[in-house]
C-alpha cells in the first residue's frame, strides 16, 4: 500500500508476479460523503487508521514514487483496512457513493455505529492490533444490520 | 416570572445554558453555562473530540425536548436540526438530574481539553468504550452517561 496526504492506496501481489490496485480510499474526500453527525466516525476510522498505521509492521518497498510512499504490510492488516473502508462506505447517506456489493447501513445513527462497535470490542482489538478480529467484527455487523 | 418548572435549559445560537427556579425572587437564576465555540472548538484541537462533544450536547437537547413534546427543529439535509422553538432563546424544561449531567458533561469537556496533550486515542477509546459510553448515548440514559463521564475522568494514566 502507499500513504500520504489521508489517502491510501491498496495493492495485491498476485501469482503473476504483478501488484494489483484493488481498493482506495481518501479520508479527506470521504468526509464529504457524510453528514455532521455521522462525519465523527470517519474521524474516528481516520485517526484509528493513522495510528495503527504508524506501529504496524511495515517495510518499505518503493520509496518515494510519485511523491507517495510504498510499504509492504502484514495480509491482516490489508483484511483490517479493506474491511473498513466497505463499513465506512455502507454508512454513506447518498447511494451514489455506494458500491452496489457494500450493504445498505446508511439508516444506522451515530450513537447506534458506536454502540455496536463498543459491545464488539471493537477498539480493543483495534489498540491489541487484532486486525483479523476487528475486521471479523466490521464483517459481522454489516451481514447482521444490512439483513 | 412565569414558573416552567425547576430547571430549564436555554440554547441560543450554540450556547446552552441551566437556569434554576428561585423561590424567593420567583425568578430563574443562572447556573451553569456551555457556549460551544470557545469551550468545545477553541479549546480542543482534535476534530473528532470537538465534533463527539457537540454531537452529545446537541442530542441531549434534541431527546429532552422531544420527552417534553416539544419540537424544537425542522430537519434539513436529514441530520441538521435547526433550531427555531419560540423565538429566541429556546428553552426546554429539565430535570435536576439533566441539570447534574450538565455540570459532568463541563468537567468531561475540560478533562478531555487538558487530556489532550498527551493524546492517546487507542486508550481513549478503550476507556469511552469500558464506560459504555456509547451505549449510553445511544439510549440517552442521562444517569449512565453521568456514571460513565465520571469513571472515565476517574482514571488518572489514560
Amino acid at each position: 500500500m502507499d500513504s500520504g496526504c489521508s489517502r491510501f492506496y491498496l495493492y495485491e501481489l498476485k501469482d503473476d508476479g504483478t501488484y494489483y490496485l484493488i481498493d482506495a480510499m481518501s479520508f479527506r474526500d470521504a468526509r464529504d460523503w457524510y453528514t455532521d453527525s455521522k462525519r465523527i466516525i470517519m474521524y474516528m476510522f481516520e485517526n484509528l487508521f493513522q495510528a495503527t498505521f504508524e506501529t504496524v509492521d511495515k517495510k518499505p518497498f518503493l520509496v518515494r514514487y510519485n511523491t507517495v510512499l510504498f510499504y509492504t504490510i502484514p495480509d491482516e492488516y490489508g483484511e483490517w483496512i479493506l474491511s473498513m473502508k466497505k463499513f465506512l462506505v455502507s454508512l454513506v447517506d447518498r447511494k451514489q457513493f455506494r458500491p452496489s456489493d457494500a450493504p445498505d447501513l446508511s439508516k444506522l445513527k451515530l450513537f447506534k455505529v458506536m454502540q455496536l462497535l463498543e459491545k464488539k470490542k471493537y477498539f480493543t482489538l483495534v489498540r491489541d492490533k487484532k486486525y483479523y478480529e476487528a475486521s471479523e467484527v466490521l464483517k459481522e455487523i454489516m451481514s447482521v444490520e444490512a439483513i | 416570572m412565569k414558573y416552567l418548572g425547576s430547571y430549564l435549559l436555554l440554547y441560543n445560537a450554540d450556547s446552552y445554558r441551566i437556569a434554576k427556579w428561585d423561590k424567593k425572587s420567583k425568578a430563574y437564576i443562572l447556573e451553569s453555562e456551555l457556549d460551544v465555540e470557545s469551550e468545545i472548538w477553541e479549546a480542543i484541537d482534535n476534530s473528532l473530540l470537538s465534533n463527539f462533544l457537540e454531537r452529545i450536547i446537541k442530542s441531549l437537547v434534541e431527546h429532552l425536548a422531544s420527552e417534553n413534546g416539544i419540537t424544537i427543529g425542522t430537519l434539513n439535509d436529514e441530520e441538521e436540526v435547526v433550531f427555531t422553538y419560540n423565538r429566541f432563546p429556546m428553552y426546554v424544561s429539565i430535570q435536576k438530574k439533566h441539570a447534574q449531567f450538565f455540570d459532568v458533561f463541563l468537567d468531561f469537556v475540560k478533562f478531555l481539553g487538558d487530556y489532550e496533550d498527551d493524546f492517546d486515542l487507542f486508550e481513549l477509546f478503550k476507556r469511552f468504550q469500558d464506560a459504555e459510553l456509547f451505549t449510553a448515548l445511544q439510549e440517552m440514559n442521562v444517569e449512565a452517561l453521568i456514571q460513565s463521564m465520571k469513571s472515565i475522568m476517574a482514571v488518572e494514566n489514560l
